[in-house]
């Protein structure tokens, strides 16, 4: 248990890409991958996992609540893209008119964004499985 | 060593699907999206695209930061929405999506108490568990109905030479399912572009995943870069016109890091276009309908070499 907690706090959980090489190949059918996941879940739930990875999760959770999604288009933002390059930067970073020239929303990831009645059921399992709190919102869960 | 799984242990569906979209497909590469829904409806392939499912959650998930609970949850609400439409098969435009999909649905199948909880909260959204049938990648169904999108071509990918990298959560999660080739050589891209006209080039790290590693790209790019720096190394030996993929996520690493790479590697500017794409370009898309100069490295030189009109300017 103590090896365990040493894992919770050190920073080796993060460095897995869950790419799943390791399913595919151990001869006995066990994943590290999904160990890994398990030891993570229980690193963010616990507030020990490191701050980075507290901010992503922050942000992913209100882009569930908010959206229905966990990802969308505003993660990719000017400074990212200019760590790729100059030509990278003036290129794409006109990529969100392009979204709507294409007929999709500057904001979401879909063409047709999830209804509302549809996001009242999705915070609702949010909420029951205790990802945000009771009564709460994605803020309060932070 | 263990042996990998061959090809096509399971029925690939053809038709009757229920689209699952991304959110990080509709992020990145919207055109994407909107290249299966061109190929489907020229090629008759019938699909409900049901504006109310949720985020597999597959992204969070997997960066660790979504509770297994929490994706089981979401998606057995999704599964309920499938059966809603006549237990329609599904069909995902990314691989984490079907990824994570199978793996809720064989956790839930086989795990009584995970069931149970899910069937508890389900309850409580007025829902009621189901399972579902099949679940596919979009690209089993294009290998599925190759011949369809060939006799509708106007355009060929014919002298073109191009590598392949399939999805690391299409072929090593369910690494028995691949519908081509096998976990450790997949080729399902490969029989894709083959029959589009591509010739396609070997190369060594060919299984090598892109490094996206899900909060990697957003948080810790030294991992993606050291990972590419060898996919690309490789790929370069053989200089390819064309790389050819099945991720969005993928695209997206192996698309917008060139870039940075022509640093150690001198520069790289070979196109990225998804399997989708490519078939929908063939059946004579416009290309700025499918958002094709939203890539980061241009597609446009390559679409010039092979004669498809409207993108020189």
């Amino acid at each position: 248990m103590g090896e365990t907690g040493m894992l919770l706090s050190s920073g080796a959980i993060w460095k897995c890409g869950q790419c799943y090489s390791c399913r595919m190949r151990c001869p006995r059918d066990n994943s590290a991958g999904m160990g890994i996941l398990a030891l993570r879940e229980r690193s963010v739930r616990e507030g020990i996992a490191p701050g980075y990875i507290l901010r992503i999760a922050s942000i992913i959770k209100s882009n569930l609540y908010e959206r229905g999604e966990t990802f969308l288009p505003s993660m990719i933002t000017d400074s990212l893209l200019a760590e790729f390059g100059p030509r990278t930067l003036m290129r794409c970073s006109g990529n969100r008119a392009r979204r709507i020239r294409i007929g999709y929303h500057i904001g979401d990831a879909r063409q047709e964004p999830i209804p509302g009645a549809s996001m009242d059921e999705i915070r609702m399992i949010m909420r029951l499985t205790g990802y945000i709190p009771d009564g709460g919102d994605e803020n309060s869960g932070k | 060593m263990k042996i990998p799984g061959n090809s096509a242990t399971r029925a690939i569906p053809h038709d009757n699907l229920y689209l699952f979209k991304s959110c990080v497909t509709g992020s990145l590469y919207p055109g994407i999206e909107k290249s299966i829904r061109y190929v489907f409806d020229r090629i008759g392939v019938h699909y409900t695209d049901d504006p109310r499912h949720s985020s597999c959650t597959g992204f969070g998930y997997h960066a660790g930061v979504v509770p297994l609970r929490t994706n089981l949850a979401l998606n057995a609400r999704n599964f309920s929405l499938v059966s809603e439409h006549g237990n329609k098969n599904i069909v995902c435009t990314c691989p984490t999506s079907y990824g994570n999909l199978k793996e809720c649905k064989e956790l839930l199948s086989r795990d009584a108490s995970l069931r149970n909880d899910t069937a508890g909260i389900l309850k409580q959204v007025g829902r009621d568990y189901c399972d579902v049938p099949e679940i596919s990648h979009a690209s089993d169904i294009f290998l599925a109905r190759l011949d369809d999108i060939r006799a509708k071509a106007v355009y060929s990918f014919s002298g073109i030479r191009a590598v392949t990298h399939h999805g690391c959560h299409y072929s090593k999660i369910f690494y028995k399912e691949v519908s081509s080739g096998n976990s450790e050589r997949p080729t399902v891209l490969d029989d894709i572009a083959r029959g589009l006209g591509c010739d396609i080039i070997d190369y060594e790290e060919r299984s090598l995943c892109c490094g996206m590693g899900f909060h990697h790209t957003l948080t810790d790019r030294e991992y993606p870069k050291a990972v590419l720096l060898r996919k690309f190394t490789s790929i370069l030996e053989n200089r390819p016109d064309l790389i050819i993929t099945q991720c969005p996520g993928c695209t997206f690493n192996l698309d917008y890091y060139q870039e940075c790479l022509s640093r150690q590697l001198g520069r790289i500017d070979i196109p990225v276009l998804y399997f989708s794409e490519m078939a929908a370009l063939v059946l004579g898309a416009d290309p700025y309908d499918i958002g094709i100069d939203m890539h980061a490295t241009p597609v446009e030189p390559l679409l010039e070499k092979i004669g498809i009109l409207g993108v020189s300017k």
